[in-house]
């Protein structure tokens, strides 16, 4: 019914008007009897009252009444709506790819492969990078840090002084805390262990609005005072700590009256004030202790003239002020760090007070890594798409003659779309629960495989947002897949096909034409797949080449880190002596020694700033240079030559002259062109500031794993500054693993109330430091070689396709004397011409992508001459022999068979 | 549709063909139920073969210048449900009678 028509009447006669709107909901194959019968009625009625004179109001609103009635009567008819197109259509579909099982099982495969993979890495996305940190309003925190751009250091923490300044300065943050971890012993009736402490000022918990599981967290007012200071401990004022939920588990036995118990921390003791619940993981999943942290009390004992500015350690985190954006704040922060390097250039010139999203702080590192994999996924599902299309452009074809009969008996082209999309809809759902069915569990191997630096794995689950970018993508998939089959069919030219049979008809132009551009994009696809996965490879071989400057093979490592009263200097170097003379006793052991920080290991180390001897002291904001501590038996034990001067020795004790090692670069650095033996070094090291004899130089070795460069470092001898925590280092004969339990029992026997840390092979640790590039290698190699396969299997159906279809024309070929060598080169050519363009367009597409893979790629260029080559001529070769069994089987026809089909 | 027991309703408009009154606005009148109840029930009685429906003459229609009416016939299987349907009916109003008689006056 026409709308202006429906408007005039429902002034007119507003009981039929009703009846043509309720019809609306009536199934469409009975609306139109429908509409009349109840309209019929109603105007007969309507008419018999006029006649009688009796058509007032009364019988009106009469009418009306009843035609609303019809509404009911409707409604009852809803079931049937059970019979209308879709569900036939859905019947239909459901049953034509039931008939044709191997078809349905492999696309949905395919398909399921594709979308369970993008299910599976945006799962992953969606926890880490986008759902919000378990925080009330996380968006609102941020991380305040210290740069100086024109000494090219970023991303420092401010000092204790700045960060004073910054928290009593109005305006600036709603609320801001500091923190910064380092070691803690826990000792009593269980074996001694050392745990990471984060040591947090009052505001700490206010801050981020935590509260804790159990028990409380601290108070301003609790915590005030209490003071502790890193390396060891000192503390007055209440000691209350907050627990993490592992560390109740683990030791306390999730015990109910673990709040208030005791735990011995570094020699004394400490009462549980509250534990955390599981999630919480600020500022790191490891720590274990929140200790309150008095930065006035701790610094203020040290230096005279308030909190010191220049030791840029602290880890900031702030709530911006209510209705302020990061922009604004960032603003007031740096009008901020210009009135510090004002007031105290000093220490502040040229430094930057600058904010960082929480969120970005704690995941930043792994969106790069993360995005990579979503790409490397999406591109796989595209090839599937491709393939699944390619498959159902096929069919399509085959069933031309039943579209041909089906619009002969009436069916709109309308109609025969959207059957068929109904079908592709059906297909790709299927292949979407299969997939999802396939990320459940795949998840469960990505994250057993995942390296151990991805932050937020824990949270990892297929939540809502999951759910529904899967069955977006599902539907777009089913959309992509069956669009153009579906077109294809509609458009079936009824005559034609049904004249010749529908064989015809798949050598079609532009069905053709598309089936070649789906070929063509399947290996353009797999070519950036292959490419991506072919640069991994090429940076994971130059990174494990990479000399890391000693012997890694057979070190055991062992962390200790002595406290408690009873050791002062001299206890601590005996201490370590007799470990390592102990160690050095134990069969199978080569060599003993220790240092400060451990090559490749996560210590932190100190970097202090040095000038010549003789020369005036640099500005506070000058060069650093890393400070380690080291026994003499270390470099031997590692396996780093000297070159030259020479290694420490037992004369250089704690009364004679200071001696240090230089690295190599650090040397040419200071005394470019001379020999830096002999020479000496101002070094401003908290003892005070003298000067230092050069005894030796050291060669150059990557400390922070292979990735990094070398660093210019400063040796200093452990007899010279007993250090508390060190790394001893065992050169094995044998399998160092197998020393595990004499090395530890000998650390033992020596102080059992010292505990010994991480254990660990060199070859451990380096495994661990190169582990995210190998998750990345191991996984785009996968789904390369998915896609791969995907894209051949495409190739090969395509190219069987053409050859069935052509197999007239090949026929007729034969029979005017084409040789089945003419005909194999024609059939291989028309496949290869294909593969060609795929590779060529695959080239290009990978040059302009792969420039995004740069910060994972180490010592490869992202456009590598050779792994471009060896990619494409790879595939050609694929793609050859993809090409070359259709291709055969092309030569077999018989000209007889396929002539006499005429 | 099976051809189970007819409801109330349905017997009712069953009962109200056979007696003549053949569209569907005159059943409503007669019987005095809703639209709502009548026209799904003739839809049952004529899946379930009781009654057949026919358009009226087209030219009656055009006379009158609306769609053709549809009405509703018996079949020989609905004048036996009815027939069923009013036997049960009766006995059911019987036992209800006498069930009324039997409660005692304190009770009622």
């Amino acid at each position: 019914m026409p709308v202006f028509s429906l408007r005039k009447q429902f002034f007119t006669r507003p009981h039929l008007w009703l009846i043509a709107v309720i019809g609306v909901i009536v199934p469409r194959r009975l609306r139109a009897d429908w509409r009349q019968e109840w309209e019929a009625e109603l105007r007969y009625r309507e008419r018999l009252l006029a006649e009688w004179d009796r058509l007032d109001w009364r019988n009106k609103i009469e009418l009306l009444r009843r035609s609303a009635s019809a509404f009911w009567d409707a409604l009852v008819l809803q079931p049937h709506r059970l019979e209308d197109e879709m569900f036939q259509d859905l019947r239909y579909g459901a049953r034509m790819l039931l008939k044709h099982k191997g078809f349905t099982a492999i696309a949905a495969l395919t398909l399921a492969l594709g979308i369970g993979a993008n299910t599976a890495i945006f799962s992953v996305v969606n926890s880490v990078l986008l759902n919000p940190l378990p925080f009330e309003q996380s968006d609102r925190l941020v991380m305040v840090w210290d740069d100086n751009a024109e000494l090219d250091r970023r991303h420092e923490g401010p000092s204790p002084g700045n960060y004073q300044d910054l928290r009593n300065a109005p305006g600036i943050f709603a609320a801001s805390a500091a923190w910064y971890v380092t070691a803690r012993t826990l000792t009593g009736e269980q074996d001694a262990e050392q745990v990471q402490c984060a040591l947090v000022t009052p505001d700490f918990f206010t801050t981020l609005r935590a509260q804790a599981a159990s028990g409380s967290v601290f108070s301003a007012a609790q915590t005030e005072g209490v003071a502790v200071t890193l390396a060891t401990q000192y503390v007055s004022g209440d000691r209350l700590v907050v627990i993490s939920d592992a560390l109740w588990r683990r030791r306390l036995g999730a015990s109910r009256d673990a709040v208030g118990a005791t735990l011995t921390i570094n020699g004394t003791d400490w009462r549980v004030l509250g534990i955390m619940p599981p999630q919480f993981a600020m500022p790191e999943r490891e720590v274990d202790l929140w200790a309150p942290w008095d930065l006035s009390r701790t610094y203020g004992r040290n230096s005279a003239g308030g909190l010191p500015r220049n030791n840029r350690l602290l880890r900031i985190v702030a709530r911006l002020q209510p209705g302020q954006t990061p922009e604004q704040t960032q603003e007031r922060l740096t009008a901020f760090s210009a009135g510090l390097a004002e007031q105290h250039p000093k220490e502040n010139k040229g430094w930057r007070l600058r904010l960082t999203s929480l969120l970005e702080e704690r995941v930043g590192k792994t969106r790069q890594l993360l995005l990579l994999l979503l790409a490397a996924v999406a591109l796989a599902l595209l090839i599937a798409c491709a393939n699944v299309a390619g498959l159902w452009l096929a069919r399509a074809a085959a069933r031309q003659r039943e579209a041909a009969v089906r619009a002969a008996l009436g069916a709109t082209r309308a109609r025969l779309l959207r059957q068929w999309l109904t079908e592709s809809l059906l297909l790709a759902m299927l292949g979407g629960a299969a997939g999802l069915a396939l990320a459940r569990y795949g998840l469960t191997a990505l994250l057993a495989l995942a390296p151990a630096g991805v932050p937020r794995l824990d949270e990892v689950a297929i939540d809502r947002r999951v759910l529904l970018f899967t069955l977006a993508l599902t539907v777009l998939t089913g959309l992509f897949t069956g669009l153009f089959p579906a077109w294809r069919n509609a458009r079936t030219e009824l005559a034609t096909t049904l004249k010749e049979g529908g064989e015809k008809g798949a050598t079609h132009g532009a069905s053709q034409r598309f089936r070649q551009a789906l070929v063509v994009a399947q290996i353009a696809l797999s070519m950036v797949a292959l490419i991506g996965a072919g640069l991994l490879t090429r940076s994971f071989a130059r990174l494990i080449a990479v000399e890391p400057g000693f012997d890694t093979s057979n070190l055991l490592t062992l962390h200790i880190s002595l406290n408690g009263p009873a050791y002062r200097q001299a206890q601590t170097t005996l201490y370590y002596q007799r470990l390592l003379e102990r160690l050095r006793a134990l069969p199978g052991v080569v060599a003993a020694g220790a240092v400060s920080v451990l090559p490749m290991g996560v210590d932190t180390d100190f970097e202090r700033p040095y000038w010549r001897a003789g020369e005036p002291e640099p500005s506070a904001a000058a060069d650093k240079v890393a400070l380690r501590i080291a026994t003499p038996e270390y470099f031997p034990a590692l396996g780093i030559p000297l070159l030259a001067g020479r290694n420490f020795t037992a004369q250089d004790r704690a009364e004679t002259p200071a001696v240090i090692l230089i690295s190599e670069s650090f040397a040419s650095k200071v005394w470019p062109g001379e020999s830096a033996v002999g020479k000496q070094l101002m070094l401003d090291f908290p003892r005070g500031k003298f000067a230092y004899e050069v005894v030796g130089v050291t060669r150059d070795i990557r400390y922070f794993g292979l990735r990094s460069k070398p660093q210019p470092e400063v040796f200093i001898p452990h007899a010279q500054f007993p250090f508390l925590p060190m790394n001893v280092v065992v050169r094995t004969a044998a399998d160092p693993l197998q020393l595990t339990g004499a090395a530890r029992q000998v650390a033992r026997d020596l102080d059992a109330t010292q505990p010994v840390g991480k254990v660990n092979t060199m070859e451990q640790l380096i495994q661990r430091s190169i582990a995210p590039d190998r998750f990345a290698l191991a996984l785009l190699s996968l789904l390369a070689l998915l896609a791969l396969l995907i894209a051949n299997v495409g190739i090969y159906s395509a190219l069987s396709y053409t050859v069935a279809a052509r197999a007239h024309e090949i026929g007729v070929r034969m029979a005017l004397g084409a040789t089945s060598r003419d005909v194999l080169r024609l059939a291989l050519g028309q496949g290869m011409r294909l593969a060609l363009m795929g590779i060529a367009i695959g080239l290009l597409s990978a040059c302009a992508l792969t420039r995004l893979m740069r910060p994972l790629l180490f010592g490869v260029s992202a456009t590598d001459p050779l792994t471009l080559s060896v990619g494409a001529l790879s595939l050609a070769l694929m793609a050859w022999l993809a090409c070359y069994l259709p291709a055969r089987r092309a030569t077999k026809v018989d000209p007889l068979v396929a002539l006499r089909h005429e | 549709m099976g051809r189970g027991f007819l409801s109330y309703a349905a017997a009712a408009v069953l009962q109200a063909v056979a007696s003549g009154y053949q569209y569907g606005f005159d059943i409503i009148d007669i019987t005095g139920l809703p639209g709502g109840t009548v026209y799904p029930a003739l839809r049952r009685l004529e899946g379930a073969g009781y009654v057949t429906s026919k358009w009226e003459k087209h030219s009656i229609a055009q006379a009158e210048q609306r769609p053709p009416r549809k009405y509703y016939e018996m079949t020989r299987a609905g004048h036996e449900a009815l027939a069923e349907a009013v036997k049960r009916y009766r006995l059911l109003e019987q036992t209800l009678l006498d069930k009324k008689r039997d409660q005692k006056p304190s009770r009622a």
